[in-house]
């Protein structure tokens, strides 16, 4: 069984404009899938569609074999973590540790569990010394590391990430690129929206062009 | 687009006579008269009817809601529906929840004729009438950047519910804790955005000068001066009648 199945996902707005025809793909554990395409083209459209955000007009998403229509935002956020690509919009807590440690909070974790796994990712996501800051204050891409962090922290089998590289500068791409490597050696399987055609190129297998809402799908 | 290519200042003074009369009549049917009246003017300022049934459909929670209160806070009249010896409904709350809902679609439809109208073109008329500016301006970006807050809400929403949070099957006391995290970051980002738009306009000069010039002219026609003068007499005679009738 596929982690994840999308056939013939088509989407239109309620005004008729098609954004996304008729996309086939296939993600199996441990995959890393590239997509790729100019500006509008349908590429936030389809993350958004993928984690249920918007709901297809044609098409299904299967999730480890189950249509995704049938699951909530919060089941599916257990297995996709999503970084959108504005993540000023996705983190909202009043300090960065509060941050990361409200989905476990919610999920009914023990307080030496949660500590635990906000040192974890402070310290991997070097964002030690803004512990107790609030993340608005924080740099765009502070906040996106944040944010991936927040999401990573649930440990989902899918990371998908909405423009990584906007606004980073060539040594924070660097330790991106560094930190997706060593999430996909760990087995998480990723999705990267980007035109960073040149970031992209070093880690994925597998691609995706979206045209005009239109595939094209190669394997590297 | 409209079939009459009206000056904005003569669809506003339409708007507030409409809107004025909404708010004094207080008898049903006289609201059904003005909101039938409301819908002709809707469509003869060519506002398409599906824009209008967005317009209602995503008011009728809040209409149901203003149905329900004002009905069941009103007891006198006949029961309609009854609990024992408590009037759940009675005839006269029921009337009076009608006229507050139809007071409320006439206010929604009068305010959507101005859709029909390029914003700039009012502003302008607007300073004609020596409504500061500023003033003017700044209602218009408040305007301007609702569709983007409400997408910024959205995205917040479905990031906290993707975080495995459940929305749907959450106490109301946790609900509104959960609330209250979708707005911070919205009052921040937008408070972020007022910062930085002010020094963007400053960078363009707004404000330098004393008095500015525009690149949209607009002059009150004939037919603009005809149209409200009737308007505002229509209006006033509207209320005299009311007054007298009732």
């Amino acid at each position: 069984m596929s982690l994840l199945e999308v056939k013939d996902l088509s989407f239109a707005y309620k005004n008729g404009v098609q954004i996304i025809e008729r996309i086939n793909f296939t993600l199996n554990k441990g995959d890393c899938l590239a997509i790729k395409g100019p500006n509008g083209s349908g590429k936030t459209t389809l993350a958004k569609l993928l984690t249920r955000i918007l709901r297809p007009t044609g098409g299904h998403i299967l999730l480890e074999g189950k249509d995704i229509s049938e699951l909530t935002l919060a089941d599916i956020g257990k297995k996709i973590g999503y970084v959108m690509q504005n993540p000023e919009r996705q983190v909202f807590s009043h300090t960065v540790e509060e941050d990361i440690a409200f989905s476990l909070r919610h999920r009914g974790f023990k307080s030496e569990e949660v500590e635990k796994k906000i040192d974890k990712m402070l310290d991997f996501f070097e964002l030690n010394r803004y512990r107790k800051t609030s993340p608005f204050i924080l740099s765009r891409g502070e906040q996106q590391r944040l944010a991936i962090a927040s999401v990573l922290v649930l440990e989902p089998k899918i990371l998908l990430l909405d423009e990584p590289t906007t606004g980073l500068d060539p040594l924070r791409k660097k330790r991106l690129e560094l930190m997706l490597r060593e999430l996909y050696y760990n087995g998480t399987t990723l999705i990267v929206i980007s035109h960073d055609h040149k970031f992209l190129s070093k880690l994925f297998n597998k691609e995706l062009c979206i045209e005009n809402g239109l595939m094209r799908e190669d394997m590297l | 687009m409209t079939h009459f290519e009206l000056d904005p200042r003569t669809k506003l003074v339409f708007v507030l006579v409409i809107s004025s009369l909404a708010v004094i009549y207080r008898s049903l049917y006289w609201l059904i008269g003005l909101f039938a009246c409301s819908t002709v003017l809707f469509f003869v300022f060519g506002v398409r009817f599906s824009n209008l049934l967005n317009r209602l459909k995503s008011f009728i929670p809040i209409i149901i809601l203003i149905i329900f209160v004002q009905s069941i806070f009103r007891q006198e009249g006949n029961a309609v529906l009854a609990v024992g010896r408590f009037n759940l409904l009675t005839d006269v709350g029921v009337k009076e929840g009608a006229s507050a809902a139809l007071r409320l679609m006439i206010l929604i439809l009068s305010a959507g004729i101005l859709v029909s109208t390029n914003p700039q073109h009012l502003i302008r008329g607007l300073v004609d009438w020596r409504v500061p500016y500023e003033l003017i301006f700044m209602v218009q970006m408040g305007i301007r950047f609702l569709p983007l807050l409400r997408e910024e809400v959205n995205d917040t929403f479905a990031a906290i519910q993707l975080r495995g949070v459940e929305l749907v099957n959450v106490p109301l006391v946790k609900k509104m804790k959960i609330y209250s995290h979708v707005f911070l970051p919205s009052i921040a980002n937008a408070l972020i955005r007022t910062n930085q738009l002010t020094l963007a306009m400053e960078l363009k000069g707004f404000g330098v000068g004393e008095k500015r010039s525009f690149y949209h002219e607009v002059s009150l026609k004939s037919v603009d001066k005809i149209l409200t003068f009737v308007s505002i007499f229509l209006g006033l005679t509207a209320v005299i009648l009311y007054y007298k009738w009732n």
